[in-house]
């Protein structure tokens, strides 16, 4: 039982260390957008690829399952992240396509919902 | 001659695909700046609002290459150049053995931060001089250099060992808002500006005001930078 809870306290660290990112970034993997949906804000700054809208989250999500149709994932890496006190963070990741594409992700949030998402070829 | 097509090809391969790298780093970490900006924007602004809300804060995306950061009266303004540059044969990062090992490491995406008045971009005034404050590397392997105005350029000089993050970005980002908001416009003196010729004056009237820069003061149009 002490050994379970040890293992436990030590890896407390690395848990705490997953941020929502990793959470959107796995439903981008699985090309899942309702589950991304939910980190939508109510009007979110959308741009993919030659799209560029300021939309509401309805909107948003139909976007994203087209898109997603059109360019499911293969593999997803984030490069680059950042937070604020304040609660605004962003992450920039790399997208590759079944089809090899390589695309590059840019996601700013506050309280955790997705105000901009932004995808352009790299 | 099917010797001299195999280098050309194998040049080409290899520049190509280190520039093409070297581009996706650039326009990565040009993508970081513009996040730590308005992350910064987004921790300021309420602090300062809430006791001055004349001044403002904020962050202008004018293309996928230009944002502007304006603080008040000043402005800054991040280019990130498309193209990838090699340092010049004098240039002392050239000298370095980081550079020595593995050529490729000198091709470098370029971001240059300059400091412009506000009113200068308001008002267009397209004579008014932009000043730099620093101009960032950033190589193949994520490497980058930072060159500036004193302190700035002592921040990050080890090519060899900095590998860019946002941490350093936000560094770059604070010190250049400190220079700016360090550095004040001051006025020439009176006999320097005493006579002007009714097209200067027109001139003046029509961009609204009279060009402007920093490092000038107020200068009467044609009259060289040199001159100062």
């Amino acid at each position: 039982m002490m050994k379970r809870i040890f293992l436990f306290l030590f890896f407390i660290p690395f848990i705490s260390k997953a941020d929502i990112f990793d959470d959107v970034v796995n439903n981008f993997k699985t090309n899942n957008s309702d589950m991304v949906s939910k980190y939508l804000n109510a009007n979110v700054e959308i741009t993919l690829l030659e799209t560029e809208s300021l939309c509401s989250k309805a909107q948003a999500e139909q976007m994203l399952k087209k898109f997603f149709d059109k360019y499911p994932s293969k593999n997803i890496t984030i490069k680059h992240r950042g937070a604020s006190a304040q609660g605004a963070k962003y992450a920039i990741a790399n997208y590759e396509t079944s089809s090899g594409l390589k695309l590059r992700f840019y996601i700013f949030m506050k309280d955790n919902l997705i105000l901009e998402l932004k995808v352009e070829r790299e | 001659m099917s010797a001299d097509i195999d280098k050309i090809k194998e040049i080409l391969l290899l520049k190509s695909s280190t520039k093409q790298l070297v581009y996706r780093n650039s326009k990565q970490a040009f993508d970081v700046f513009k996040s730590e900006v308005k992350l910064i924007v987004e921790s300021i602004y309420p602090q300062v609002n809430v006791i001055d809300k004349n001044i403002e804060i904020s962050v202008l995306e004018k293309t996928s290459f230009e944002f502007h950061l304006k603080f008040s009266g000043d402005t800054l303004v991040f280019m990130m150049h498309t193209n990838v540059f090699d340092f010049d044969k004098e240039h002392p990062l050239k000298k370095t053995k980081y550079l020595h090992k593995n050529n490729l490491r000198a091709f470098c995406g370029m971001i240059q931060v300059y400091n412009f008045l506000s009113d200068t971009i308001k008002y267009n005034r397209e004579a008014d001089a932009g000043f730099m404050v620093a101009r960032f590397y950033i190589n193949f392997e994520n490497h980058f250099y930072l060159e500036g105005e004193k302190p700035i350029s002592y921040l990050y000089n080890d090519f060899e060992n900095q590998v860019f993050d946002n941490i350093a970005a936000k560094k770059i980002i604070l010190e250049s808002i400190t220079f700016a908001l360090n550095f004040d416009l001051v006025a020439p003196s009176f006999n320097d500006m005493q006579m002007i010729t009714l097209e200067q004056k027109n001139q003046m009237s029509y961009s609204s005001g009279i060009p402007t820069s920093k490092t000038l003061g107020f200068s009467v149009p044609n009259e060289n930078i040199d001159n100062y």
